[in-house]
This record gives C-alpha cells, structure tokens and sequence, in this order.
C-alpha cells in the first residue's frame, strides 16, 4: 500500500520520508539521551564505588589498627589491674612506715610492725614491684615529684635531699613517684 | 587519608580525641590519663618536659616551667627561658605536638589535621595564635571551634532544631559561661561570661583548710607547715571531693599525720556534703553572677533557654549542680564525661569534616532486649540490648507438661524480668509436637536480627523438624524516649521483678519434682518398702499443696523434705544396685537432683498453650 502511495503522491512520499527521517532523528536523540543518562549513572555508580570502596578500605586500616591496639591493650590489662590494686594498698604501707618510724617505748610491739612491713615488701617484691631509689639521688621528673625545695649545705643543687612518700615501680612502669625534696 | 583529631586546648588541662568506628573516644596519654596537663618544662638539661612530669618538676624549676599559657594567647607575651624567647604559640605548640604523638601512638598512623577548640570569648588574634600553635606541631587546623558548641556536638544537640543553650564550664582553674544558639547551620554565641581564676582547685583548699584549722583546734598543730602532712592532706581532700559527688558523707583517714611530744598524732574525721557545701557555698555562688550577666547580655530570660549542659570536672560536685538547676529550673544535662565532652565535640567536627561521621557505614544496636516468654511468665532474653547488629541467637527450650501439643512463642522487647512488663512483638504457635512426656521436645529458638533492624524469630522442633516463624519490623519504631524509659523503668524495679522472677522459678522448679517424683516412683516400684513410698507421696502432697498456696519459703522447705527422702530412697537402691552388681546384674537408677530437660535442652519451658 505505501508503494502505491509512494507513486501516486510523490510530494506526499517526500513528505511520509522527511517524517521517517524526523522519527529516526528522534529516535537517535532519545538513544542519545539514555546513552549520557546511562553514563551519567555509571559515573555515578563508580563514584559510589569508589566512595564505598574508601569507605571500607578506611574502616578495615581502622579495624586492623584497633585490633592490633587490642592486642597490646590486653597484656597491659593485667598490670593495668595489678595496679589499680597496688596503689590502692600503698597508703596503708606508707602508714604502716609512720607507725614504725613514730616514736613508742614498746621495743616488742614496734618489732611486730617491722615484721609486718618486712612481710608486706616481701609481696610486692614477688609482685614484681620495686621501690624508687630516691634519698641522695638527682632528681628525675619521670621518677620523681618534687614538692619542696630547700637549700642544703655541701649538697649540690638538683639531688633529691628528703623523701616524703615513697615511690614504686613496676618493672620499668611507675606506680607512684616517689614524692621528694630536691636542693638548690 | 588519615584521622582529623580532636584537641580541647585548655588552660590546665588539654585533651584529644578521634573518631573510631564511628564514635568519638578520648585518647589516653602513655602514661595511662586521659587528660594532660597544659604545662611545658624546660630542663636544665635542655630537655623538654611536657604534662605531667612537667608538673612533677615545676617547683625546683620555676623559671623553666610554663603553665597556664593559654591565658597569654594572642597577646605580645613572650616567656624568656636559658635566654631563649617563646610565643604563647610556641608554648602551645608543644602541648599540641605532645597530644599529636599520643594519638599517633594511640591510632598507629600519621596524624596531620585537627580541629582545636577555644573559649567563645577569644578573639581573632587568639583564634589566629592558636591555629598557628597547631602549625608549629605539624597540624593543619582544618577548624577552631568554640567549645561551648564542641561540647554541644558531643550531646548531639546539633541534629535538634534551633536551640537555645547555656554552657556552664567550671575547669580546674577557670569558669566560663556561654550561651549559645544552634541548629540546622545556626551556630551563634550569643553571650559569654566568666571568672578566670575559678575552679576545682579552690573547692579541694577550702577542705584542706577546714581539716587543718580542725586538726589545729584539737591538737595545736598547724599541719599546713609540715610539707609532708601538707601533700598528705591535699591528696585526701581531693579524694574526699570525689567521693562527696557519689555518697552522703566520707571519712579522712590520717594516721601518723604528726608527731609531738606526747606522741604521733592521727586525723580522723568525718566531711558530710552538707558541711562540704558550706565550706563552698561563696564559691558556687561566685559562678552565679557570671550566669546572671551572660543571661543578661544575651537579651534572653530563663524560660527561652532550651537546655544547660556542664562542662568541666568541677561541675560533678553536686552543689554545683543542684545551683545551677535552680536558676535555670530545668536540669541540666548531664552524661558525657565533663572533663571530655569539649575533646570529643572536637573529634566529632574533625570526623565531619572528614567525611568520617556520614561516610562510615554505622553499625545500630538493638536498643532493648530481646526474648521469649517462658513458664510461669518469665521473659526468657535471648539477645540482650546493646548487642550490635546484624545477629543472630538460638536457645533450645522444651515443653511444660505431658504430651503438650504445641508452644506459643511469645516475642518480647525490654528489660524487665517478667514477660507482662515487657513489650509484646508479636505471637505465633508452634504445633503438631509429637506426644512427648514435658521436657522431652526440643525447640530450638532462633532470633535473626538484619542490619535494618527487622527480626525474625524461627521456633523449630528438632524432633520432627516442622518449624514456624515470624517477622517483626516494628522494633526499631520505639523513639528514644520509649527505649530510655523502659531501660529507667527496668533498672527501677530490679529488685522486685528479680523477687517475682525468683518465686516463678522456685515454683517451676517445684512443679517440675513434683511431676518427677511420679517418674520416680514409678521406677521405684517393687524396690523400696511401702512406708518409704507412702512417706515419699505425702511429701510429694506437701509440697502441691504448698505450691498451690504459692508462699516461696514454704515451697522451697518442702520441695527440699521431697529431694531428702527421695534421695534416701535412690541411695538405697544404688546400694541394692551394688549388691546385684557384685552378684553379677547392674541396674540403673534415679538421680533426683536431675533436671527435666533433655541432654543440651535449656531448662525453661514454654508456658502450655491450653
């Protein structure tokens, strides 16, 4: 039927042919259309993946780093834990010092406290706590608190002159800092 | 990329934090404190001492010591030291790299940006300096935020709408007062005031004072004088400030604090927070014409304020508090570590910026508890709140009675012991259970819960297989108010609900030797004489009885009288067992103090659908 109206209408065939043309146009621009809106939503697509690609690597560098931190952290917690309780009972030893050092004319009763701190050192000592040198040594901020300075004669400035608490260690981990006098 | 810390610059007191997983956390120094002190020491050595073994050398060198520097920011001042002239920044400078190093330690990667707060009151040029502190350590300050708002941040008052805010900062050993208004993008200070010579130093010398003018009036003794008892005494008053925030009244426990002629002499005495409050009163008051004034400038009365937030580790003391409510008359919020909060409101503007905060992928926990109802009305938890999702759980249960049909599954939410005070999800039955005696079927329980939140719960017999389930999506739709206050609510009737739950297992347990001891008997026949199976069933009508009585001590003497003369019973009959097993033929026996659940199965049972 078109053939026939192709010949019978010339006019009318350029015209059903400019509308084909017109349909292909469209056609064309409608694939051209999807074709930048299917690029434009690849773009997007693999920018998300890159962002959720950063993302993931990021959390996994964080997660790695946390579980290497835990690691560590949990050797610590035993000490952490030993000494939180240590320095809990250390005031009670310093008292018990004070008590020895106090005066009283009971020889037998000052005796049983000695023995007590003997006793009380002995446990720390498998603890593996040590005490802080500090009387006579210079004055070293990382083992040392200085609340006092005085000036002592024949003694250079910068030595710990008289110790107030006494200070212990852990192995190297400081407990408590010894609190001091230091000269100048 | 790496971390954008989180730094509060303080003036006694610095702090730093980072966003981890998507949360802000406070990174702890080497030496184990979560705040550093602001002070920086110059050795005669040379060496450069920063926070708190600064501080340990402070007094055998004063010249060589800096604290408080914060105060100079902006300003010409320069700090002159073995001839060597510091900015106010460089000072900073040292802090921040101290702080950088121990998060870099912390994290186990470079650190290069930060945000670092500043009070609100700071100026360009103080802003300016301190930006420059952060690039003399080696930060890009990606931001300088004021901490009022950092502390906002950490509340997360920003996701709320345009809000009003009074910030009340009582530090170590200054107090500021901020109001400010924020919300969708407003972020604006309208007001600030404060008192820089005000802190928590100045609470712990009015107790130390109050001790010795005391320990002078009984002894004589001026224990202020004697540097040892001194440092004594400032160590426990601190430690009695602390105490006073959580309990009623404390005792200062001194012994050997001094010696005198007559002997050594000890200090004991009691501090109640009443007396702490009056030796107080004229400070806590001294924050409050700051509060006036802000209010004042600000142009707002009291009731347009939205809500007051404490910042600072003196605003623990409760005085402090209870001061503040009542001139605000709401109460004030209070939950974030005060002495944090400003860091982590930094860390959380650094993970913003970052991209951190929205681009992590974050991981949501059930906000209450979840289980199933078991015999006798208990709620059986099978995943408990907190636990971060997606999960899942399964538990093995088993049925009530004889031959019981089918089981209800009874889907519950919240934190309360027994299942009606609880929130019911949903319900479905499980039936076509093989006639069984109780205890014999297992059930297996499973609870699936996806990263959006939606629960299934499978119940399935492992007996015949068949299994039923449901999907609940309405979990997650409790608001945050309806989570906070059933949690409220479970932790308010802890005690009572552990009672109720006590007696029904007392009673479960009861009902169940009761129905035992039939089994028993049963076994028993022909093997024992009749006065002990006579004795065994009136004991065994006791303790129904009891039971329907529903008194729980009475319930448990008799189900005890039953579990002796039963274990009497079987003991006889392991010992005829042991005859006959000499003689050549073994026969089993009873253990009484047995449960009625299966090998593996989970001894409680579902309530009988009947």
């Amino acid at each position: 039927m078109e053939n026939k109206e192709k010949m019978e209408t010339p006019e009318l065939e350029n015209e059903t042919v400019q509308e084909e043309k017109i349909d292909v146009m469209k056609g064309i621009e409608t694939l051209e259309t999807r074709l930048i809106e299917s690029e434009k939503k690849l773009a997007e697509t693999q920018a998300e993946l890159e962002n959720t690609k950063g993302t993931f690597q990021r959390t996994l560098a964080e997660y790695n780093n946390y579980r290497k931190r835990t690691a560590k952290e949990k050797a610590e917690t035993y000490n952490n834990g030993m000494v939180n309780a240590v320095t809990n009972i250390l005031p009670v030893l310093d008292t018990l010092e004070m008590a020895l050092n106090a005066p009283c004319t009971d020889e037998n009763y000052k005796k049983g406290i000695e023995l007590t701190l003997t006793t009380a050192k002995n446990a720390l000592s498998n603890m593996g706590i040590t005490e802080i040198d500090a009387l006579d040594k210079e004055f070293d901020p990382n083992l040392h608190n200085a609340v006092m300075q005085e000036s002592v004669e024949g003694v250079d400035a910068g030595i710990c002159t008289k110790q107030f608490q006494k200070g212990y260690k852990l192995g190297e981990r400081v407990i408590r800092h010894a609190t001091v006098a230091v000269s100048c | 990329m790496s971390k954008i810390i989180g730094i509060d610059l303080g003036t006694t007191n610095s702090c730093v934090a980072v966003m981890e997983g998507g949360e802000a956390v406070v990174i702890a120094n080497p030496e184990g404190n979560r705040t550093t002190p602001s002070v920086v020491g110059f050795s005669k050595s040379g060496e450069r001492l920063i926070g708190q073994v600064a501080k340990r050398q402070a007094i055998t060198n004063p010249e060589g010591t800096v604290s408080s520097i914060k105060r100079e920011m902006g300003s010409n001042y320069k700090v002159t030291i073995d001839g060597k002239a510091y900015t106010p920044q460089e000072i900073s400078a040292m802090i921040l790299a101290k702080l950088k190093a121990d998060a870099e330690a912390y994290l186990g990667e470079t650190v290069t940006e930060a945000v670092i707060t500043v009070p609100a009151y700071f100026n360009d040029a103080q802003r300016q300096a301190t930006k420059d502190a952060g690039a003399i350590a080696g930060l890009n300050v990606k931001r300088i935020i004021n901490e009022p708002t950092a502390a906002a941040l950490a509340y997360g008052v920003d996701k709320e709408q345009d809000q009003k805010i009074m910030v009340y900062d009582l530090g170590g050993g200054t107090f500021d007062v901020s109001i400010i208004e924020m919300g969708d993008g407003v972020q604006e200070v309208l007001a600030t005031a404060g008192n820089n010579r005000l802190g928590g130093d100045d609470f712990d010398n009015r107790i130390i004072n109050w001790l010795a003018e005391e320990f002078r009036k009984e002894t004589g003794i001026d224990l202020r004088n004697d540097k040892m008892a001194a440092q004594r005494l400032k160590e426990a008053a601190e430690k009695a400030k602390i105490e006073l925030s959580g309990v009623m009244q404390t005792s200062i426990n001194l012994p050997f604090i001094t010696v005198d002629a007559t002997g050594p002499k000890h200090l004991d005495m009691t501090l109640s927070r009443a007396k702490f409050d009056e030796l107080t009163h004229d400070l806590v008051e001294k924050t409050m014409a700051p509060v006036r004034q802000a209010l004042a400038d600000s142009g707002l009365s009291v009731n347009e304020l939205d809500k007051v937030l404490l910042v600072g580790g003196s605003t623990r003391i409760p005085a402090v508090q209870e001061a503040v409510k009542k001139f605000i008359g709401k109460d004030p919020f209070k939950g974030i570590n005060p002495d944090e909060c400003v860091a982590l409101g930094a860390a959380i503007q650094g993970g913003v910026l970052g991209g951190d905060v929205k681009g992590i992928l974050l991981l949501d926990v059930t906000p209450l508890s979840l289980g199933i109802e078991t015999y006798g009305g208990v709620f059986t938890k099978i995943i408990e709140r907190n636990t971060t999702i997606p999960t899942k759980k399964s538990q093995v249960f088993s049925t009530a009675v004889d031959n019981q049909p089918s089981v209800e599954v009874n889907v519950l939410q919240g934190e309360r012991e027994m299942a009606r005070d609880n929130k019911s999800l949903g319900i479905f039955n499980l039936d076509g259970i093989a006639p069984a005696p109780r205890g014999i079927p297992q059930i297996e329980v499973t609870f699936d819960i996806d990263a959006n939140g939606i629960v299934s719960v499978s119940a399935k017999d492992l007996g015949t297989g068949k299994q039923q389930a449901i999907t609940i999506t309405s979990s997650s739709n409790m608001s945050k108010e309806d989570i906070e206050k059933a949690v409220r609510e479970a932790e308010q009737y802890a005690e009572e609900d552990k009672k109720r739950r006590e007696e029904v297992e007392t009673k479960n347990q009861a009902d169940s030797l009761v129905y035992q001891t039939d089994k028993v008997l049963k076994d028993l026949e022909g093997k024992i004489s009749e006065g002990e199976v006579s004795d065994i069933k009136a004991k065994q009508e006791a303790l129904r009885t009891a039971l329907q009585g529903g008194v729980k001590t009475e319930i448990e003497s008799k189900m005890t009288e039953l579990e002796m003369a039963l274990h009497s019973a079987t003991e006889k009959l392991y010992a005829q067992a042991q005859q006959q097993a000499n003689a050549g033929g073994a026969q089993g026996g009873y253990d009484a103090g047995a449960q009625q659940s299966n090998d593996g199965a989970y001894d409680a049972d579902f309530k009988d659908v009947d």
